[in-house]
């Protein structure tokens, strides 16, 4: 056995308090959303962007401004408008008189976290460019190319309840986050909580308790994670199932697939399940992280048929049935 | 005299009325009666040709004019035949109406079989009668008949296909009956094999399993770990009826708490399958801990025979 596990759960033991520094001090400001922070923390840990989609007044935007706040990094807010252009976001030339030239004017998208709120408000041109930077990790404003922070993830939000004069993101650009979150409303006592707490006179306030190289040191420690073969392989079978469903028994799900999942869908999955064991304190995968990560990895990647929306199936349906049909290792 | 031409004449005539186109017919009256009283016969086969393997009918009609008992039909003599031989005969009697007159009839009728192929012959009859009123005797002589002899036809012998048919049905019947005895037989032997299975508790098949399938002292301990952990996960699917080759083993710990099941048994089901889960996935294997949940499996198979088959009560 090459991996030492009991090493790496010693690490992750050591190099995962951040997290708990985290959660506390976002629980601070946000009751409740467990399963949307846990979210937030794996893009984090694992380098992916997330989209996050929710009825308004959820607290995706606090959520996403309150996890920048814990960390000392830099955190840009774009509220993306129809009338929004890419130089807006990414920076622009400026001719500069006095020197008789052109300077660059760095956009927001320079920053550690980047929230594009409501992306789906803006044109395709802003969406292009700002996944363009997202998959490039780089932005080129005139002749130069500029590298982007690191960390860098963008967490976008947008409202599945308005389609008037909305862009919806193409099927493309969605693939590009590696998480689609769709978040739900609290509990009753949640709500209750959440009432009081911002009826206070004094708002809760957050500090910055973890610096940028702790998040990155975590990552280099979250690809340490060992995922065995089998757990691989149930993956592969995963997404497998959702391109060729008759191959495993769920012939009812052919023709409500249009287009089953990338293999980007398998790498993140895998990344995004190593970062769930690593939040679990765990060195090593388990089918539990791909299971309880599956759906978030996969329902932005299955395409239904007219034939599924005839019957009311969205993808959520269609990957719930490939999970559970797929036996665990 | 005249009177003999008159009568045969009328006859004669009364051939023509029978109709009959395929027959021969000669009739002759003799009578001294008056000629109110008069008898007619009328003589006829049926075919013209006959194969040899078929017989051929004979019809002698006597008919007179008022009641029966007007003339007695004394004797008629049985037709004189050439190649061919009577096998069985008939006489009927009959009364009717003719032209608002009473009409005594008497017919005789003769089968015969040919004997050989070639012309055949009834040669004429002599019929004697007696005139009641007058009291007086006479006869009646038939022409010559003939017919033609011709090779026989194919017989289908029906009363053979009937046997035939009758030992083919019922040698159906005996061959439909045995099939269905010995399905009967066999289905009844598996609904007691099945019973005997029913009453044999589930958790001993798989303690048989669990030795044959899950070796010690395996070198492959990972794939001892992951056969245990599959036979669990096949136990459970069986005994409550949930999808556990399908879900994780926290969730196969949530399902087990919604059975309200003991806590024990909860405890070590899961204790197995999380111990198993970290030697398959983690590649930390030790030979101690695969005796510990071997001895654990048993003892949760062991325990489970208390409780219900697919069911989510507990039976004690």
């Amino acid at each position: 056995m090459a991996v030492d596990i009991q090493a790496i759960n010693a690490r992750i033991q050591k190099e995962s308090e951040f997290i708990d520094q985290i959660t506390n001090e976002v629980s601070k400001v946000i009751v409740g959303q467990k399963y949307m922070i846990e979210r937030l923390l794996i893009g984090l840990l694992s380098n992916g962007h997330v989209l996050l989609e929710g009825v308004p007044g959820l607290a995706k935007t606090m959520a996403v401004k309150t996890l920048s706040s814990t960390i000392q990094t830099k955190f840009q807010r774009i509220q993306f408008t129809p009338d929004l252009l890419p130089a807006d976001l990414l920076g622009t030339l400026i001719y500069d008189q006095k020197k008789g030239d052109f300077s660059t004017k760095k956009g927001p998208i320079f920053s550690n976290l980047v929230l594009a709120d409501e992306i789906n408000r803006s044109p395709a041109k802003v969406q292009s460019a700002l996944l363009e930077a997202m998959m490039e990790r780089q932005v080129t404003i005139g002749e130069n190319t500029f590298p982007l922070d690191d960390p860098f993830l963008v967490l976008a939000t947008q409202n599945p309840i308005e389609q008037e004069g909305t862009y919806p993101l193409p099927e493309a650009q969605v693939d590009r986050f590696m998480l689609k979150l769709s978040v739900g409303y609290p509990s009753k006592d949640e709500e209750l909580e959440i009432m009081r707490r911002m009826t206070r006179d004094v708002a809760p306030s957050v500090s910055a308790v973890v610096q940028p190289q702790d998040i990155i040191s975590a990552r280099s420690l979250v690809k340490e994670v060992y995922i065995d073969e089998k757990v691989e392989r149930y993956i592969i079978d995963i997404v497998f199932a959702t391109r060729n469903p008759s191959e495993y028994g769920l012939e009812e799900l052919q023709d409500l697939i249009a287009f089953g999942a990338s293999p980007r869908a398998s790498i993140n999955l895998h990344q995004a399940a190593k970062a769930h064991a690593f939040l679990r304190r765990r060195g090593y995968v388990t089918p539990e992280d791909i299971r309880s990560i599956g759906m978030d990895v996969l329902r932005h990647r299955v395409m239904v048929t007219y034939e599924a929306e005839a019957e009311e199936l969205a993808s959520e349906d269609i990957v719930r049935k490939v999970l559970n049909k797929i036996e665990v290792p | 005299m005249t009177m003999f031409i008159k009568r045969t004449l009328l006859a004669l005539s009364l051939v023509g009325l029978a109709g009959n186109a395929l027959a021969q017919i000669d009739t002759t009256a003799t009578s001294d009666s008056d000629a109110l009283a008069e008898v007619k016969a009328d003589v006829r086969l049926d075919l013209r040709e006959v194969p040899l393997n078929r017989t051929v009918k004979l019809t002698i009609d006597i008919s007179w004019e008022g009641d029966l008992d007007r003339f007695e039909i004394e004797k008629i003599e049985a037709p004189i035949l050439k190649n061919l031989e009577v096998v069985g005969n008939s006489s009927a009697n009959r009364v009717g109406q003719q032209d608002g007159k009473a009409r005594a009839v008497k017919y005789y009728e003769f089968v015969l079989q040919p004997q050989d192929l070639g012309m055949a012959y009834v040669d004429g009859s002599v019929i004697k009668y007696r005139d009641t009123v007058a009291g007086k005797s006479q006869r009646l002589v038939t022409n010559r008949l003939q017919l033609k002899v011709i090779d026989p036809i194919l017989e289908r012998d029906t009363k053979k296909i009937l046997i035939f048919g009758a030992l083919g049905l019922l040698c159906l019947g005996v061959v439909t009956l045995s099939i269905v005895l010995a399905k009967k037989r066999r289905e009844k032997e598996a609904a007691r094999l099945r019973a005997q299975e029913d009453s044999r508790p589930l958790e001993e098949t798989y303690l048989a399993d669990l030795k044959t399938e899950v070796d010690l002292n395996g070198a492959d301990l990972g794939e001892s770990f992951s056969r245990l952990s599959r036979l669990l996960r096949r136990y459970l699917s069986e005994k409550y009826a949930f999808a556990a080759m399908g879900l994780t083993t926290k969730e196969i710990a949530r399902e087990l708490e919604g059975l309200a099941l003991d806590k024990h048994a909860i405890e070590a089901t899961t204790e197995v399958l999380d111990v198993c889960d970290v030697a398959k996935f983690s590649g930390q294997m030790e030979k101690s801990k695969l005796d510990r949940v071997y001895t654990l499996l048993e003892e949760v198979l062991a325990n489970g025979k208390h409780v219900k088959h697919n069911s989510d009560k507990v039976e004690n």
